[in-house]
């Protein structure tokens, strides 16, 4: 995993890291509700945020953990909590 | 932990030009908040102490404050001398918006207090409102720094609701995280020292309440504390209570 598990969001506050999406990105959502989701690209000095819809984020979140049940990753139980965690 | 440098980008620039149809009305996708106040006529930067007022009710309300770094706390002192915390702010919040909507004619009723030292740009309400007719992308930054204070504020009234005292402080640390959080090994640690007195004085309880719970979350190793800063061990697992 390379994306730091909280991130700091300059109106939101902290985020937490709920999956890793494509190209490099990662969905953040925050932490208080846990209803708005960020596609967030890190950067070498901190970080751009694109706010996505609900859907587009369990839709990346759902990839990752098949990818991982594909590959038999052994961080599987670790994605499985934070996917029910947020969209359960 | 990784510091972020830009807001949200809700819109594409295809998007949104569709949207207002001229360029001087776009999102200033670069632009912050701090910028647009920084640059403004008359505008100074402060930096207070720990526990020193930045104005006190009574005190003509001529600026608004944007801050850096740091956190402060809105109150109302009662002549009981009892003090109601109304707000505790983060960085990049806006304050003393009276002064926006009265324009130097009015007093200040909230006591401002730096919660930690703060720095922070204070610029005169009369240079915000030139700016503001002068060029619509500072209108729209101020909007979304007012927007978030308002949902901060929400937030914190949702907090309030709470009937339970449990709850009404699981709630409150998870906002606390939220907007002062520092990730580390164990958890989030809320990077504010606070008394016990401080969160009751936030949350409409009684020190000797906020003491007995805060034992009760240490003893079920919910958190711990170490000199008044208090680290939640799995934040995420606590707003689940609050979906």
């Amino acid at each position: 995993m390379n994306a730091e598990r909280y991130l700091n969001h300059p109106t939101f506050g902290m985020l937490y890291l709920v999956s890793p999406a494509s190209k490099g990105r990662d969905v953040y959502a925050t932490l208080y509700a846990q209803k708005i989701f960020f596609l967030v690209t890190l950067q070498p000095r901190g970080a751009t945020f694109e706010v996505i819809p609900y859907m587009d984020a369990r839709h990346y979140s759902d990839m990752h953990l098949s990818k991982c049940k594909r590959e038999k990753s052994s961080d599987m139980g670790v994605w499985q909590e934070l996917f029910n965690q947020t969209f359960m | 932990m990784v510091t972020s440098y830009r807001g949200f980008t809700r819109f594409n620039q295809q998007r949104n030009s569709q949207m207002v149809g001229n360029s001087s009305a776009s999102l200033p996708t670069n632009k912050t908040l701090l910028d647009v106040i920084k640059s403004l006529e008359g505008v100074s930067n402060e930096t207070v102490d720990r526990s020193k007022t930045i104005f006190f009710p009574g005190d003509p309300a001529e600026r608004v404050y944007l801050i850096r770094r740091g956190a402060v706390r809105l109150s109302r002192v009662y002549e009981t001398g009892e003090e109601i915390t109304v707000a505790l702010l983060r960085e990049n919040s806006l304050f003393g918006v009276l002064s926006l909507l009265t324009g130097h004619r009015s007093d200040r009723f909230y006591h401002a207090v730096a919660f930690t030292r703060v720095e922070l740009v204070a610029a005169p309400a009369t240079s915000v409102r030139n700016a503001i007719e002068q060029d619509a992308s500072v209108g729209l930054l101020l909007l979304q720094g007012l927007s978030s204070r308002v949902l901060q504020t929400e937030t914190m009234i949702e907090t309030l609701t709470h009937r339970d005292m449990s709850s009404r402080l699981a709630s409150f640390l998870l906002v606390l995280c939220r907007d002062f959080g520092v990730p580390g090994e164990k958890g989030v640690t809320i990077d504010l020292r606070l008394s016990h007195q401080a969160i009751a004085e936030a949350i409409g309880s009684t020190r000797v309440t906020i003491t007995r719970l805060l034992g009760e979350l240490k003893s079920s190793s919910l958190l711990a504390i170490d000199r008044k800063k208090i680290t939640i061990f799995d934040p995420i697992a606590l707003a689940k209570r609050f979906n």
